[in-house]
Formats: C-alpha cells, structure tokens, sequence
C-alpha cells in the first residue's frame, strides 16, 4: 500500500503538482541513495538532505528504488571501478588522509563496492539532475498537454479509478 | 533555501528510530547473537538476555549457554554474565577495542533441559572425530575379529585375482580357438596321396617326361606348404607354451599373496594383542577423540585470529555486494576488534572453582604485536588447577603452548575403552599434567596422567577367551598407573604414542594368552580367506588347465601328422627322379633332388 502511494505520489508530482527542479533534485539524490547498496553513514546524510532541501520525496523513493535494481547487474562494475580508485598510486595520501580521519571509516570508503558506487552516483549526480529536468518539462508539454485533451483521459479523469488515484496519492 | 520546517518530518523518524533501537535494539541484538552463534556452532546457542547502554558503551549478557553438537542435552560451556566496556575514541574509527570484560559463572558440561539440537542437523564433524579416533587407537575389538577384517577388497589376492581373472578367461578362450584354427589334416592326407601317386605311376617317353615334370612341380608346391605349415605349428605352439607358462605364475601369485595376506592379518591383530594394543583398547577411541577434539581448538583459535598461515586463498572474483575492503596505513595501533584484558570466574564439572585472566585477544595480533595470553588458576580442598596458553600469532610462524595442571581429579566412573567388554574406573583421583606446543603445524608436547588409589571395572562377558579373562584379571589388580601420551605430527593428522606403567602388567597377561589365541587366529583368518578365495582360484586354475591341456593336444596331433612327411616325399621324389633319368629334366628341377 506504501508502495503503491508513493507511486501515485511520483505520477501526481510529475504531471504538476511539483517543480521539475523538485523531481529532478529528488531523483539525483535517489539516485546517490541507490547506488549505494550496501550502506554506509553516507546514506543518512542523503537521506537529510532529501528532508531538509525542496525535492520531491516521492521522486527520491522511486529513483532510489530504479537505481539500486540497477546496481545488481552493474555490481561487478562498481567493484573494478572502486578497486581501481582505492589503488590508484596518485590517490594513496588522499585514502589514506581520509582513513585516519574520525567518523569517515564508517561510511566504509574502502570498500570497493561502495567506493565505485558513490563515485558512479556522484559523476552522472549533475547530469542526472539536468536530464530529469529536461524530461520532467518534455514530458509535461509533450505527454500531459496533448493527453489531457483526449476524449479518453477526460472520461478516466472522471472516473472512480481517478478518485482512487486522488486517493491514494 | 532551507526549509526548517522539515525538521519536524526530520524529527519524527529520528525520535521513531530512537524508540524502536530502544525498545528492540536489545532484543535484536539477543536474536542475532543466538542465529550467528548457533550457525557458528552447529547447536543452539542461548542467551538468557542483552542489555545495551549506549552513553556507557557497554554490552550485558546473561545466560549464554552453548550446547555441544555431540551431545545435545550438555552445554560445553555456560555463563552466568557478561559485561562488556568498549573504549569511545576508537569507534569514531569504526574500531571495537574493549577496554574491560568481566565474565561471571562459567562452567562446562553442565546439563539442559531442552535439547541443543539444531533441526536437520548432520553430525560430519562427530562422525569425522570417531572415525580418526578409531583409526588412531585401533580398537582392539575391530583389530581381533577376523570376520570384521578380512573383505574382499582388504585381500590384496582377492584384488589381485579379480585383476587378472577377465585377462586369463579370455586368454583361454584364445588358446581353444587358435588351436581350432590350426588344421593340417588335408596338408597330410594330400602329401601321403601324392606320394602313393608319385610311387606308382610309371614314367616312358616324352609323355612320362611331362607326367614327371608335372609331378616334381607339384611336389615343389607341397614341400613349400608343408613347410609353411610346420613354422604356423611351431609358432603357435611357442606362443601357448608362454601365455600358459605367464598364466601359472598368474596363478602362483595368488597363492603368494594368500598367505601374504595371511601372515599380515595375523600381524595386525597380534599388535592389537601386545600390551600397548590393549592399552589402546583400554583407554578406548573416546579418549582419543577428546584429545583429537582438544587439539581442534587450537586450529579454532588460529582462524579467529586470522593466522595468515591459516587465511584463505583470496578470491579471484570478489562476490557482489560485500565488495573488498582496503586498508591504509593507520596511525593507530587499533585493530578492528580488541579485547584488552578480561577477566573470569567459574567452576569445573567437578565444583573446582576457579579464577582467570584473558589479554590482548585480537582481530589482528601483528598489528597488535602481542600474543594472547590466558591464565587461570583454582583451588578447592584436595584439588588444584593451573592453566597458561600463550597464542602467538604476531610472527609468520605462529606459536601456541599450553601448559596445564590439574591435581586431585576425581577419576570414578569414568569409562575408558573396549576390552570384549565395557571398561570403566571405579574410583581413585589422578593428576594431569599436560603440555602442548604448536609451532607452524606442527604439534609436539605430552599428556601424562597419574592415578592413585584405583579400581578399574571390567564387564568380562560370559563368552570371554583366555586373553579376555587374562586382562580382566590384571585390571581387577591395577591401583595405581601412569599414563603417557605423546604428541607428534601436525594438528590435521596428529600422532599419538602411548606409554604405561600398566603396559608391564598387560605383557603378563598378554604372554600366556597371546600364543594360543594366535593360534586360533591363524586358523580363522585361513578359513576366512580360503571362503573368499579357494573357490574362485581353483576355478581359474581349472579353467587354465583344461584350455591350456586342450591346445596343446591339438597342437601335438597336427605335428604328429607333419611329422615324417618331409622325408617321405623327398623319398618319393627321387625315385621319380631314378624311373625318368635327371638329364632329361630341366635344371631347374634337377635342383630340387640335390640334398642341402
């Protein structure tokens, strides 16, 4: 039931009830959330900030959710990514800085998996946030405007199912 | 840009986080210590109750009792309590260093109501222990029944035979149809009827000369066959007379390794039947086990302390999620997990109490650069207990000695081996003293076991041969004995070697018995091995002999027939010759008639 109301939640903020920026926000940090799969205290820091800054949750949900289905066939990936940057000759002072500095151990850097899923989330972070705001608007001027004309959409609009959506998100 | 209103939505899962880690934490904590213990242990392993104090960094437990996975309803060990103290500044580091550990009530082999038992639960382990044990000790019980012994697959005549049985079967079918194959019957006939032609034809005038040149051109062809034929008979009657020859060694073989087998049976059990075999047999495959079972905690601790010796292979692919973790240099000597010093309190099955210590237990004893090192000492009236093991796993080579005393041990009633009956002592008190030291591998050290004021408890069943009730009668005698073990070889396939001051009484004993039953061994192990064998040897030997007798018959009835002829058409010839006139032949057949 959880599930199905952040759904409609999402759908409701992206056909108008939230910013593009909102949803774009919400699904880069969800992005980052999702590439971390397997923790960190990192992740509770996104989760603040998904609280405290004007994003969409719903959208954060929903991209957390994509993005860490995405993580399983990506896996192995992560790993060669993370291992490569944990044993870069240029990036040992820095591994190493951070090793010794309180708290960071346990965000669990050294990890390759998570190292080369925060580093994956962090790089496409930006492009993330400016393709979803691209989208969000495309969608609504392409999608949402043409569709709220039809015959078909008016009739669902008016339907109990429409309620239910209401409902429920 | 910040809404601060959202720390409200912020706070409350925060302040729901809070209640549910209050009120829960502790009881998840209890679950995951029993699951993990458990799958760890391969028996329930309980916990009474876990207290968590966030602000005083402490960790309660009360009531952990391990169940032994051989033997469901006895815990191996249980506690009373449990406290924990970790240190702060290393956790900012993810590092767990417990600063102090106070371990209350431990005892061992105490009983459970319920039974330990995990569902579906193999015992590879036990079974593994019991089958090394017995190995090791050789049971004197196994050792003497023949019966139990002696199997087709332990005879090596019986291997041997089933080797070479298909082979000679299908030589001798061989010899039969290349015998067969053999015919020079026609040859024969087909000579002795030229001949008699050749002999009574008469030869005039140009018509006689054809006839004759006719007559020495086949006479040429029959000298070639006959010729042919006598080197296909003595070939083929070389190449039998060798198969047969390799088959009756084939067969000689058995009958050496027979009583090979033989004479091994009876050396196996005749060890079993000196005194130190039945000082085996007396101290039974359990004792071995526990001793075997002992040494297996030494392997524990190795891999808990992540010997490099003991680590394993590093994958080739690292398995998704966990991933690898990669350390840095670190600028504080902190392994990840460190118990600084700890200290204990219990009491042995026997009511002996006892005090203790434990220091530097660590995940990483090279980063450390200190052993592990547990001490414990007891006294209660008459008995005494002393324990040190120093585990050094801070080099390449690990190092791991324990030195322990025990004195004052109520030995009643605990049962020993197998002597073709339950062996068990009925009282006295005795003193251990053990040593053991493993460098590497490799184990060395001794256990001796001192026993005073005795009686040993022999149920001689009423079937009991002459060495039985020998034995029954010098363990009826014993009051006092020293028992040593030697430790050799390496923890995986340790090597024990036993000494006594009963071996002497045994050798008494032993001496009269030993001979007659001997004896009577022989008997059976022959009786035994001639059911597995006898009947299967003189098949193939029957089978060798009668194909073999057969060929060579054959191959003699064809070389009676040959036999002769080569003269007798030589004999033929020239008479043909001295009827028709040599000149008026042609020079090549003139050649025939003259002798080589």
């Amino acid at each position: 039931m959880l599930i199905l109301k952040i759904f409609a939640g999402f759908l409701q903020a992206l056909n108008a009830k939230a910013t593009p920026r909102a949803i774009a926000g919400g699904v880069a940090l969800g992005a980052l959330i999702g590439l971390s799969p397997t923790g960190g205290v990192q992740n509770i820091l996104f989760l603040l900030l998904i609280f405290l800054l004007p994003v969409n949750k719903s959208a954060s949900v929903v991209a957390a959710l994509a993005f860490g289905a995405l993580t399983w066939p990506l896996g192995g990936l992560f790993d060669r990514l993370g291992y490569a940057l944990l044993t870069a000759p240029a990036l040992q002072g820095l591994w190493t800085a951070l090793f010794n500095t309180p708290v960071l151990p346990w965000t669990r850097f050294n990890n390759t998996v998570v190292l080369g899923g925060l580093a994956v989330g962090a790089t496409l972070f930006v492009p993330i946030f400016l393709s979803a705001t691209w989208g969000v608007q495309r969608y609504r001027d392409r999608v949402v405007a043409v569709a709220a004309k039809w015959r078909v959409f008016q009739i669902l609009r008016a339907s109990k199912f429409y309620e239910l959506y209401e409902k429920f998100s | 840009m910040i809404r601060w209103n959202r720390f409200f939505l912020l706070a409350t899962p925060l302040v729901l986080l809070w209640a549910a880690g209050h009120f829960f934490l502790d009881r998840g904590l209890k679950i995951a210590v029993e699951q993990f213990g458990s799958a760890a242990n391969g028996a329930r392993v309980d916990v009474r109750g876990l207290t968590t104090r966030f602000w005083r960094l402490s960790l309660d437990v009360r009531g952990l009792a391990v169940a032994d996975a051989d033997a469901p309803m006895t815990n191996i060990v249980e506690i009373e309590a449990m406290r924990f103290k970790m240190a702060p500044k290393p956790l900012f580091w993810r590092r767990f260093i417990v600063e102090e550990a106070a371990i209350t009530g431990v005892r061992t082999g105490t009983k459970r109501r319920v039974s330990g038992a995990l569902p579906r639960r193999g015992s590879p382990a036990a079974e593994k222990t019991r089958e090394i044990a017995d190995a090791a000790v050789g049971n004197i019980k196994t050792a003497y029944d023949p019966s139990r012994r002696i199997s087709t697959g332990s005879l090596t005549a019986y291997v041997y035979l089933e080797e070479k049985r298909a082979r000679l079967t299908t030589l001798a079918d061989q010899w039969r149809s290349r015998a067969d194959s053999l015919d020079v019957k026609n040859l024969s006939v087909k000579t002795r009827d030229f001949i008699k032609k050749a002999q009574g034809d008469t030869y005039s005038g140009l018509e006689g000369v054809a006839k004759a040149q006719a007559h020495l051109k086949e006479a040429k062809d029959l000298r070639a066959e006959l010729k042919a034929a006598r080197n296909t008979v003595k070939e083929l009657k070389n190449s039998l007379t060798s198969e047969i020859g390799q088959s009756r060694t084939v067969l000689k073989e058995i009958d050496r390794l027979r009583r090979e087998d033989i004479q091994r049976l009876v050396g196996d059990v005749k060890g079993a039947l000196s005194a130190e075999g039945a000082l085996k047999g007396l101290l039974g495959p359990a004792w071995t086990a526990k001793l075997d079972k002992a040494l297996g905690l030494f392997e524990k601790t190795r891999r808990l302390s992540g010997s490099p010796e003991n680590a394993p292979p590093p994958e080739p692919k690292v398995a998704f999620p966990q991933g690898r973790n990669i350390d840095f240099p670190f600028h504080h000597r902190w392994p990840v997990f460190h118990l600084k010093h700890a200290v204990f309190s219990g009491e042995t099955p026997d009511g002996l109490t006892y005090k203790g210590e434990i220091r530097d237990a660590a995940s990483d004893p090279v980063l450390l650069g200190r052993p592990a090192v547990l001490t414990a000492a007891g006294s209660t009236d008459n008995r005494s207990l002393d324990v040190k093991g120093v585990f050094d796993f801070t080099t390449p080579t690990p190092k791991q000695s324990v030195l322990a005393k025990y004195a004052g041990l109520p030995l009643g009633g605990l049962p020993l081996g197998d002597l073709k009956g339950p062996v068990a002592l009925g009282g006295g008190t005795g003193a251990v003293r053990a040593n053991i030291t493993v460098t590497g591998t490799a184990l060395g050290g001794r256990v001796d076991l001192k026993g005073d004021g005795l009686s040993v408890r022999h149920e001689l069943p009423a079937d009991a041969d002459r060495l039985t009730q020998s034995l029954h009668a010098v363990l009826g005698r014993v009051k006092e004995a020293s028992i040593g073990v030697g430790l050799g070889g390496t923890l995986k396939s340790p090597r024990f070697s036993l000494n006594s001051t009963l071996d002497d009484q045994l050798r008494g004993a032993v001496k009269g018995a030993l001979d007659q039953e001997v004896a009577k061994l022989r008997a059976d192990a022959e009786k035994s091995v001639a059911a597995l064998l006898d009947k299967e040897t003189d098949k193939l030997a029957a089978l060798v002999n009668e194909r073999a007798g057969d060929a060579l018959a054959k191959i003699g009835l064809g070389e009676k027939d040959l036999g002769g002829l080569d003269e007798r058409l030589e004999k033929a010839l020239r008479d043909l010759t001295g009827k028709t006139g040599v000149q008026a032949l042609p020079d090549s057949i003139q050649k025939l008639f003259k002798k080589k």
